[in-house]
């Protein structure tokens, strides 16, 4: 059996971590801490203040907290997404909003 | 791409140098190493000592020229500074000041 | 053999380096080495070949290559797939490609979307479902 998908619609605060084994799709508002195994998806309602952790983010509503995903970031036009971003990849879309600090491995030329 | 085009309204401050020819119509002050042909157009004005093969000067140069090739005044071209080539072509109008060698 | 000169666009060959200041009011396209700074009210592109050590301040900007440096730009900065870049970048807009590499600090204009989450306790109409 595949991981099981988990669905926000409306309003969340979680005091805590909301944790998920597997994916997850946020299309309501959450505030808290998140903590996703599996892929995370914001989607263009979804509005999201909380530091997140997941294995892919991809966001098409609002995020702000500090970020961290290890497989990579996709942060689409309709996104606004404010905070650090700790990842292995990331796309920005045209049309995006994004502010913070992005830290990824950069590979340089010998002669930078 | 074409050589290196140091555009009209450009200014440079520092040392410009490479494998490929070069063409100035820009502003330069520092100086200029390049192996290919090297044209300073008719409104640059390079403050620098020019180390080239070829080297036509339509503009203003203030510094010592070194060519590996030729080297052609063009006319109301100005030059200030001491020359070192084997070949040069002079236009009428131009003006040198300095001196010139011509190595055989 | 004379060219004419393109009076609107300035280009660095890949071949060329040049280690100082650039200051210009027009297009500027690099695809050699760089060191220093660039200023220019008009657009820059940095070609895949080209590698640059510097603070950049331009209109427009697209990295194809490598920089290191920061970016205050009046327009775009876009970084494609063969782009590399350590830096801030300051600008009205950042559009980052897939195969991208950067790592600094970003600051757009346009963050203004982006609102806190009202602050609202659970209520009845809140799911929150495992879908198998």
């Amino acid at each position: 059996m595949s991981d099981p998908i988990s669905n926000i619609e409306g309003d969340i605060r979680v005091n805590g971590t909301l944790s998920c084994d597997g994916d997850l799709i946020i299309d309501g508002q959450l505030e808290g801490e998140l903590s996703v195994k599996g892929n995370l998806t914001i989607t263009e309602i979804g509005n999201v203040g909380a530091n997140t952790e997941a294995s892919y983010l991809s966001v098409a509503g609002k995020l702000k907290g500090e970020i961290s995903a290890e497989k990579g970031v996709l942060i689409k036009s309709t996104a606004s997404v404010l905070g650090p971003i700790d990842t292995s990849e990331i796309i920005i879309e045209d049309g995006a909003d994004y502010s913070g600090a992005i830290n990824m491995n950069v590979e340089l030329p010998k002669n930078l | 791409m074409p050589q290196t085009t140091i555009g009209k309204s450009l200014l440079l401050e520092g040392e410009l140098k490479g494998k490929d020819g070069l063409i100035i119509a820009g502003k330069i002050k520092g100086s200029v190493e390049v192996s290919g042909a090297l044209s300073v157009e008719k409104e640059a004005v390079v403050k620098a000592d020019i180390k080239a093969s070829n080297v036509k000067i339509s503009g203003e140069v203030k510094g010592d020229i070194s060519s590996t090739g030729n080297v052609h005044y063009m006319e109301n071209c100005s030059v200030t500074g001491n020359t070192t080539t084997s070949r040069i072509l002079i236009e009428d109008g131009a003006t040198i000041k300095g001196s010139v060698h011509i190595n055989i | 053999m004379s060219k004419k000169v393109q009076e609107n666009i300035t280009t660095f060959h890949k071949d060329i380096s040049f280690n100082g200041k650039v200051v210009g009011d027009e297009k500027i396209i690099i695809a050699g080495h760089i060191e220093g700074s660039l200023k220019t009210s008009q657009d820059l592109t940095i070609e895949k070949s080209g590698t640059v050590k510097a603070d950049i301040i331009s209109s427009n900007l697209i990295l194809n290559g490598t920089l290191v440096g920061n970016v205050n730009s009046k327009g775009v900065v876009t970084i494609t797939k063969s782009g590399r870049m350590v830096g801030d970048i300051k600008s009205k807009n950042i559009i980052i490609n897939a195969g991208a590499q950067y790592k600094g600090t970003i600051l757009t204009k346009a963050n203004s979307k982006l609102n806190s989450p009202q602050k609202r306790s659970a209520n009845k109409n809140s799911r929150l479902k495992t879908k198998r």
